[in-house]
């Protein structure tokens, strides 16, 4: 099967925004969401006859970049280790990359994997069907999570804007 | 105060940054850095293969894309049904390229201006640039230069005018191919590049099949 070049640029021509910043909510950052995603395309170049066609491309990359952003957090936890043994706490912190504060403090709220497909839904504006592959669930159940997600941050943002009028 | 699904969806949407940094070159370096070394190149742009078996001419045609960024937004490629049968493909290595059949113009391609005229829709597609062969390909066997070459077929033609990239993402060229519509594999094609005999000598080349004899 394999994936074309031509096929790997186009995505990264029209994905890229999008994954960066899907990618800058696991990374805590769009300078490390947009390294990730650098060393993951050049990973789907490298591997691109690799690819079965058992999902689609966007999926695929988007497995690889979650790996690599996995991988990179995984290490910079094992460097932050302290003296006392201990990880510090947060898995992903959402905080820097959100511009609006209550949209971060109302993700932040959110079960991780309720988190994740809001991610890819809102800002690597995936299909419920590519969404459902990546996440392994059923294109139903990512529906039904983003529905649950918005009841859940309108809720917060309409808390959050009272409490400020 | 109610939030309405379209102004939360607006409000999620426009929280994070729409700035587009992206760098295809980096990807490429980062791809190739264990591989390839660095400095390639531009040279293997422009220049081509062998005017060999008929099947080689396609990936003739999408060398022209390797070392070019990734063009958002730009039109790449054009191709149309054009007709049926014997053409000719006239060609100066400055003005362009001309494909005819029965005193009829088929297509056309010049540095500057890029055209199919025919009665079929012409196809145009918006990507980006292959890379196939990749940044360690290195041109060889000769490349020739015609005025007119005429190919006998009875095949089905489909002919397709594609601009020609430069290691900057800018297009300083065109590449045309007649194609056989079923099977997509080009009778002849004819490339156009910018002229600079210092870095590009010789650039503007026409490559045939057998089935085709220059006049």
């Amino acid at each position: 099967m394999g994936l074309r070049r031509r096929e790997i640029t186009d995505l990264y021509a029209s994905r890229y925004v999008g994954f960066r910043n899907a990618l800058a909510m696991l990374t805590g950052s769009y300078e490390s969401a947009a390294d990730v995603l650098q060393e993951a395309f050049a990973e789907a170049l490298r591997q691109r006859r690799r690819f079965r066609g058992e999902g689609t491309p966007e999926g695929w990359i988007w497995s690889i970049a979650a790996r690599i952003a996995l991988r990179e957090r995984a290490r910079d936890r094992r460097e932050a280790v302290g003296s006392d043994g201990r990880v510090p706490e947060g898995e992903m912190a959402p905080s820097e990359p959100i511009h609006d504060p209550a949209v971060a403090e109302a993700l932040r709220t959110l079960p991780e994997r309720r988190r994740l497909i809001t991610f890819l839904h809102y800002f690597a504006d995936l299909s419920y069907e590519q969404i459902a592959e990546i996440c392994e669930v059923t294109p139903g159940t990512v529906a039904a999570t983003l529905a649950q997600a918005r009841d859940a941050l309108r809720a917060a943002l309409e808390a959050n804007d009272e409490v400020r009028t | 105060m109610t939030i309405t699904d379209e102004s939360l969806d607006a409000r999620i949407r426009s929280a994070v940054s729409p700035h587009d940094d992206s760098n295809w070159r980096d990807v490429r370096r980062r791809a190739t850095r264990k591989r390839v070394p660095a400095a390639l190149a531009v040279g293997a742009v422009i220049a081509i293969l062998v005017a060999g078996p008929a099947f080689a001419l396609r990936h003739q045609i999408d060398d022209l894309w390797s070392s070019a960024e990734p063009a958002k937004n730009l039109y790449v490629r054009a191709f149309a049904d054009c007709g049926q049968g014997s053409f000719t493909l006239e060609f100066h290595p400055v003005r362009g390229a001309v494909v005819r059949q029965d005193g009829d113009t088929l297509a056309s391609a010049s540095f500057t201006d890029r055209q199919i005229e025919c009665d079929a829709t012409v196809h145009t597609f918006k990507g980006t640039p292959d890379e196939s062969r990749g940044p360690d390909w290195q041109p060889k066997g000769p490349s020739y230069e015609a005025t007119t070459i005429t190919c006998h077929t009875s095949a089905a033609l489909q002919v397709s005018v594609n601009p020609i990239w430069d290691e900057n993402g800018t297009i300083d060229g065109s590449a045309m191919s007649v194609e056989e519509r079923a099977t997509g594999k080009p009778i002849a094609s004819a490339v156009l590049k910018e002229p600079d005999p210092t870095a590009y000598p010789g650039t503007a080349r026409v490559y045939w099949s057998d089935i085709c004899r220059r006049s």
